[in-house]
């Protein structure tokens, strides 16, 4: 199957995450061959969207076997790749409701006949449950990146309608616009004028405008503008969304980007991508396609090649032993080397199935809810249901997970569970919970380079609900390999602007207008 | 690029140009229909200059002669024909509203279009109109034009004096007002119009007058406190305060003390300084504080009008 593969490249990448999605379409997109690589059956990575079934499928581990090559010859040393799923520990997937319903139910029964896993596995193909929920900022890297190199037309967004905030006990509205304040019966007269005072500043002064007070805790300095505790809490935790423990520098720059973002779209500062976050890393591996990359899933990837003598990466080896060789450079993700056993921080995602939301609307939502407290790290919760096409009618996944990651694999999973049902009270309780899947992320952000010439190393995703660091960390690779002032990820051209001009090749019927049509 | 034919894309040279050849063939066609029309705008039966304006107008809403050319055609036409091709005119207009919905020329062209119709009077006419209005300020809640068009149909819409309708039918206008100013406070033409819609409610409703100037009051309290720079609200602040509640009803505390307040918050805020000198001349108090802050806002704050504040002191 490989054969008709050719062997040479500028670049090779393996893996289809965020980061080496980016990449690819980059170097595609300024005229270098390119070969886009995943030992998976399904683009993303970690970075994933599932169907209900595909999800099923994933959580059973496979073991790979061995794999053994020889080098060619005394010039090359053979660098075998680990399993990138080992990046994805400790999978469990819990139902609670019956896997088929009894054979004497009876019919009359039908209208409350309980859910039963056959009737959610019909259902599978209208599932689509991301291994790395996030949200995009309408003013922020991942949207602007989108924009500017056009990529924005292979995808299509919803906003994330409902914000929510915990407030004495419940879940409520986050007033950030001015218009909120206004109609909100909660604040006082003087404290909507201080808080949007605040808020003004937040949009307006730039961080020099700051001085000392910089690097004053952001609460401290929320404190200083004689906002109440209610009223620190609202802007620490739902509009810079950090933790008690910031500075105001960082509180400031976050504040600043979520005031940004509202209106630029509609009234919310977030997006959320129609099918999930999965059509993300599809939509760049679709620009790299259309720039004459070479997409290749399942690819039976074994080890890298490298120069013994130079100490360069020169291109990966099938397991088939044919190999492949690059010019420019390797991009890889860390989960295909042994590295990540360096790594002991751990994100723990939470995803739950139900068939309630968490709070009542008239209409389809999708929800951001961020739970923090001055002694805790942020946990984010985002929920969508039928509406951007992540689940069928009636029901709801609802994601958890908290934004730095830690140290310990403990399993909060219960506790996490327990502090949002409070919340929900008799509206969502444990017995709207069909099922729940949790799995720990090793975090890859923050392990060192490869020392190996040519080979450059991604990451995978963190805690945060932005896609900042993927985006950064693609755009700084690129600059390291092609590091004489290529453009990243320019505009393409519109179709109007394309002149087909005739070659001399007056037998040559056969013109592919298909990646001309992509265009 | 690795495809078979050569793929060249256009410079922003030749982006320009092939902009301007468009742009001449398009001004090329629209001076010979024009000259056209024009020519023939006597003789020519009116149905077909009907169809040749029509095509002219929808890319060009803005051309007044050809709307008056229409109006000239539809007068000429007999009456049996004549609703349904102003009703079929109102459609036209729709069009090319949405190439430019404010355009002076069409707005007129549908109020005289209902006017022609007065004589066949047809609520649901009116009340389609209405939601057309609402269409068109939600695209954009401070089309002036859609502002003045919607309070002409609700002036042919009103109820007689005598009606018990009326009162439920200011309100009912109040309300889409208070959620409009909801939605942006500095929608002056909202606030305008409440203001309008008020001084008519009292009118006929002498008895709420304490009552509804008190919720008003909250109101607009709560949108200078929220956005004290914004001056649509304080237009409509200064109003409620001098022309409907007078001096015997403001009073120190409910009125001045939360002003005051505000000022302490936010110093040096022209639209508070001035309401509040204003306020304190009405009442007879502060009267040295007034001259310093009258002072203040001629000398620094707001210098372009230093002698309107020097006329007050």
């Amino acid at each position: 199957m490989l054969e008709g593969l050719p062997r040479e490249y500028d670049v090779i990448v393996v893996g289809t995450g965020m980061v080496e999605s980016i990449l690819g379409a980059a170097c595609a997109r300024i005229g270098k061959s390119v070969l886009h690589i995943d030992i998976n059956d399904y683009y993303g990575s970690e970075w994933a969207s599932f169907s209900l079934d595909a999800l099923m499928e994933w959580a059973q581990k496979q073991e790979t076997a061995e794999i053994n090559i020889d080098p060619q010859d005394e010039h090359e040393k053979i660098v075998p790749i680990s399993n990138p799923k080992d990046v994805c520990r400790n999978v469990h997937l819990k139902w609670n409701i019956p896997e088929t319903t009894e054979e004497t139910e009876t019919t009359e029964e039908n209208a409350s006949k309980p859910m039963t896993l056959d009737v959610l596995k019909k259902q599978s193909r209208k599932f689509n449950i991301d291994l790395t929920p996030k949200l995009y900022y309408a003013s922020g890297g991942l949207i602007d990146l989108l924009v500017q190199s056009n990529v924005a037309k292979y995808c299509e967004f919803k906003l994330v309608s409902r914000l929510l905030l915990e407030r004495n006990g419940q879940l409520e509205n986050v007033p950030s616009s001015r218009a909120d304040i206004f109609n909100s019966n909660d604040i006082s007269l003087i404290d909507k004028r201080l808080l949007m005072k605040v808020i003004m500043n937040c949009s307006s002064m730039s961080i020099d405008d700051l001085n000392e007070d910089r690097n004053l805790p952001f609460i401290d300095y929320l404190k200083k503008q004689k906002l109440n505790d209610k009223l620190c809490h609202l802007i620490l935790n739902s509009i810079s969304m950090v933790d008690y423990t910031a500075t105001t520098k960082e509180g400031f720059i976050k504040a600043k980007r979520y005031l940004d973002s509202i209106g630029r779209y509609g009234n919310s500062p977030f997006l959320f991508p129609l099918y999930g976050n999965g059509e993300m890393t599809q939509a760049f591996c679709r620009l790299c396609a259309v720039f004459g990359g070479i997409q290749f899933l399942r690819f039976p990837l074994a080890a890298f090649t490298l120069n013994s003598s130079t100490n360069q990466c020169t291109g990966i080896v099938a397991t088939t032993g044919e190999r492949f060789h690059v010019k420019d450079a390797v991009i890889c993700n860390h989960a295909y080397t042994k590295s990540i056993s360096e790594s002991q921080n751990t994100i723990h995602r939470i995803v739950l199935l139900t068939n309630q939301s968490i709070k009542a609307s008239e209409k389809e939502e999708i929800t951001y809810l961020r739970l923090s407290s001055p002694d805790e790290t942020g946990i984010h919760v985002i929920e969508v249901g039928y509406g951007p096409g992540c689940a069928p009618d009636g029901l709801f996944l609802l994601y958890l997970f908290a934004e730095k990651s830690q140290t310990h694999a403990g399993d909060n999973t219960d506790k996490i569970i327990e502090r949002l049902l409070e919340l929900t009270g008799d509206h969502l309780t444990r017995t709207n919970i069909l099922g729940q899947f949790t799995f720990d992320q090793i975090e890859t952000i923050g392990l060192p380079p490869s020392s190996i010439d040519k080979l450059f190393l991604t990451h995978g995703p963190d805690g945060t609900i932005d896609h900042d660091a993927a985006v950064i960390t693609a755009r700084n690779l690129f600059h390291e390999i092609y590091p004489n002032g290529e453009e990243f990820l320019a505009r393409a051209p519109d179709p109007e602007d394309i002149i087909i001009e005739d070659s001399s090749n007056t037998d040559d019927t056969s013109t592919t207008n298909t990646e001309n049509e992509a265009l | 690029m690795s495809v078979h034919g050569q793929v060249k894309v256009r410079t922003s040279a030749e982006q320009k140009a092939a902009r301007e050849r468009e742009r001449a063939e398009k001004l090329h066609l629209y001076l010979s229909e024009y000259e056209n029309i024009l020519t023939n705008r006597q003789t020519a039966d009116p149905l077909v200059l009907l169809k040749s304006t029509e095509n002219v107008l929808s890319e060009h809403p803005d051309c007044f002669t050809l709307w008056n050319v229409r109006r000239e055609a539809l007068l000429k036409i007999e009456h049996e024909q004549e609703k349904d091709l102003l009703e079929k005119e109102l459609s036209v207009t729709q069009r090319c509203l949405q190439s430019n919905p404010k355009s002076y020329s069409c707005w007129y062209q549908r109020q005289w279009c209902l006017k022609q119709l007065r004589e066949k009077f047809n609520v649901n006419l009116y009340k389609n109109e209405l939601g057309l209005c609402k269409k068109y300020l939600e695209l954009d809640e401070r089309n002036f034009h859609c502002w003045a068009y919607r309070y002409y149909l609700l002036e042919q819409l009103c109820p007689p004096t005598s009606s018990s309708d009326l009162e439920p039918f200011f309100d009912q206008e109040l309300e889409f007002l208070h959620a409009t100013i909801g939605r942006n406070l500095s929608n002056y033409s909202a606030w305008h119009y409440r203001s309008k819609y008020l001084d008519k409610l009292l009118d006929h409703c002498p008895t709420r007058r304490s009552a509804v100037l008190s919720l008003e009051w909250e109101l607009v309290l709560n949108a200078v406190y929220t956005d004290c720079w914004d001056q649509a609200a304080w237009f409509y602040l200064r109003w409620l305060l001098f022309k409907q509640l007078g001096s015997e009803a403001i009073s120190e505390d409910k009125h001045i003390k939360p002003l005051e307040e505000l000022d302490e918050v936010e110093p040096r805020n022209r639209w508070c300084m001035l309401a509040l000198c204003q306020l304190w001349k009405e009442k007879k108090v502060r009267d040295e504080k007034r001259k310093c802050y009258l002072e203040q806002l001629a000398n620094e704050i707001d210098c372009d009008r230093a002698q309107f504040y020097r006329d007050q002191i």
